[in-house]
């Protein structure tokens, strides 16, 4: 029932309403969008117009050219699995002469890769390419300065997942977030935002609503919402990972001294496990934990409620839970047969949570793990297909040994997929 | 009437026809669109932004709307949702990132400090609602369309547009008594 509060508020609003929609300057007049209707009938098929049916039997006609023409060159590149041709691949690639400079691409199968950053002077770096968990931006690191006589990071630091092949030390360093047209076009101006002091290119990461952007500066952990606050969380150390929580709330933070969950508000840090870790990922529910060891190379789930109680799922690296929480992904290396630097002599396997049902999805001991698809169906890998070639492809779990490959490098002269588990980035499409 | 034949296919009179029946449709209509359209929108070029999408759109599907008779609720279906979605791409989360939906500079004059909620704090806190919970409350108090009738326009169930209408009270009572 209304109170005389209600009715003296609503009385109020009916009055400001009335002359609010009575304030239409600088809205077009009658005349003008009945002009610019009928300056469009025309193309728009008006109705009562005889061109309608010509036009629009020719328009099919093309859209059904098209299609075909997609299907066939689809059909060449690879039998993309269901999904996977919707989603644009970003990845960073390092040109053959750069010295070290890096430019990022994004790509579909059977598409030309587009340039989204870096230049043909190689004068920057530009690195861990991260599309939006909603799909829409796409977010990455960039360097413009870099140190002399540096060649780049220490394995196993700051995001460099262990590999070694990143991250440089620069000075001009800065996040871009841009928005994506669905044709890969940068809608509107890209946003650049400096990353003050020396030290490693930042590898931007996005919360789950993708309203927020955790990266280290070095030896600290920021969160940076698109609104333009900055939280310096409570993180001093050195960082080889973090992960967000599902809800946002946290971030799992991981280095040479252990795992620990730190509050993205600047809450204290709460210690998880000891020993120095390269990846952690976080369980769908935010239960738990998987986290590697680069010392003993053994992969642990732990429990966030009882840190003290984990469960070791077997020998490996790089784990990557699924968002369907059915699996978790990792590298487990190869008996070293030539098969070059031992983080890349990895097989792809898949193991249930619990520590059963191991599977090899891919044997060739060529392999660096890149990420689940969106809707937890395929794991994405960078497999290497010759010295300087890298291909990113897509494999199920339900269907080990068989994989469909995305992005080939061999059809782009130079360049190359730098082979990092953050260096590819699968832009979700909310299958 | 003679007519004669055009390049396109359509005689001069269907085309002169044609013409004026938009014309009257477009000016039938147009006062009543805007000014829902200035309601639920934030700023005037995205009322007129919305006004001209809804009009094409509607001009063009005009032949799918089966019964006359609601042809006025259709047309303000079609204008809000156009207005909903222009209020969703200025508050993009790009468009936040890069500074924030645009702000209208206000000034208070001095001697209206102290007194009751002037049209400015309301235009302020009307503003700050979410345009769904715009849309209700003018197509409810407004354009005078039942509870009912305005969740048929809006897409929505029944409960949902009255916890928009209460919502929207809610937050303008507190925005107006929030003032000094």
């Amino acid at each position: 029932m209304n109170t005389d509060a209600d009715d003296r508020l609503d009385a109020q609003l009916r009055g400001f309403l009335a002359e609010r929609a009575a304030d239409t300057a600088g809205l077009p007049s009658a005349e003008r969008i009945a002009a610019r209707i009928a300056g469009g009938a025309t193309v728009r098929f008006g109705q009562g117009s005889a061109v309608r049916p010509i036009w629009l039997a020719a328009t099919i006609g093309l859209l059904v050219l098209l299609v075909m023409a997609l299907v066939l060159v689809g059909g060449r590149q690879s039998d993309v699995l269901p999904g996977t041709s919707e989603a644009w691949v970003a990845y960073a690639t390092e040109p053959g002469n750069a010295g070290g400079a890096t430019q990022i691409y994004v790509v579909k199968p059977g598409l030309e890769p587009k340039r989204i950053a870096g230049d043909d002077a190689g004068n920057s770096r530009n690195t861990c390419p991260a599309f939006s968990p909603d799909g829409r931006m796409l977010a990455y690191g960039e360097g413009t300065d870099r140190v002399p006589g540096d060649s780049g990071g220490e394995p196993g630091t700051n995001f460099s997942n262990a590999f070694g092949a990143r991250p440089s030390v620069s000075r001009g360093r800065a996040i871009v977030v841009l928005e994506l047209s669905q044709t890969a076009q940068v809608i509107g101006s890209s946003v650049r935002i400096p990353v003050p002091g020396t030290g490693p290119v930042p590898c931007p990461r996005w919360s789950p609503d993708s309203t927020r952007l955790a990266y280290d500066p070095g030896f600290r952990i920021v969160v940076m919402g698109l609104d333009g606050t900055q939280t310096a969380t409570a993180w001093r150390r050195d960082s080889t990972d973090l992960a967000w929580s599902p809800d946002g709330s946290t971030l799992a933070v991981t280095g040479r001294g252990g795992t620990w969950l730190v509050p993205a508000d600047g809450g204290p840090p709460r210690w998880m496990s000891d020993g120095p870790s390269a990846s952690v990922d976080w369980a769908p529910d935010g239960s738990r934990l998987v986290v590697d060891n680069w010392v003993n190379g053994s992969i642990s789930i732990i429990d966030v409620d009882e840190p003290s109680s984990r469960v070791e799922v077997g020998p490996g690296r790089m784990p990557a839970w699924s968002p369907s929480g059915d699996w978790i992904a990792f590298l487990r290396e190869c008996p070293d047969e030539g098969n070059g630097p031992a983080p890349l002599a990895a097989q792809l396997v898949v193991v249930r949570p619990d520590g059963f049902d191991s599977q090899v999805v891919a044997a060739d001991c060529d392999n660096g793990l890149v990420g689940w698809s969106d809707d937890g169906r395929q794991v994405l890998q960078a497999d290497r297909r010759s010295d300087l070639a890298w291909a990113v492809s897509a494999s199920s779990p339900d269907d080990p040994g068989e994989s469909v490959t995305l992005v080939t490098t061999m059809a782009t002269g130079d360049r190359w997929v730098v082979p990092g588990q953050y260096d590819v980035s699968w832009q979700p499409v909310h299958r | 009437m003679t007519s004669t034949a055009r390049r396109d296919g359509t005689t001069e009179a269907t085309a002169t026809l044609e013409a004026a029946t938009l014309d009257a449709f477009v000016r039938s209509h147009h006062d009543r669109l805007v000014r829902l359209a200035r309601l639920v929108c934030v700023d005037t070029t995205e009322a007129g932004d919305a006004v001209q999408s809804a009009f094409e759109q509607a001009w063009r599907r005009r032949a799918s709307l089966k019964d006359p008779s609601s042809l006025r609720s259709w047309l303000d279906r079609i204008v809000v949702r156009e207005a909903i979605r222009q209020d969703r791409r200025r508050r993009s989360p790009l468009a936040r990132f890069m500074g924030g939906p645009r702000e209208i500079p206000v000034s208070i004059p001095d001697d209206q400090a102290g007194r009751a909620p002037n049209r400015v704090e309301i235009r302020l806190a009307w503003e700050a609602l979410p345009a769904e919970q715009r849309a209700a409350i003018a197509l409810h108090l407004h354009h005078g369309y039942t509870v009912a009738e305005t969740a048929a326009i809006v897409d929505a169930p029944i409960e949902t547009v009255r916890s928009r209408l209460r919502s929207g009270r809610e937050r303008l009572r507190h925005a107006l008594e929030d003032q000094p």
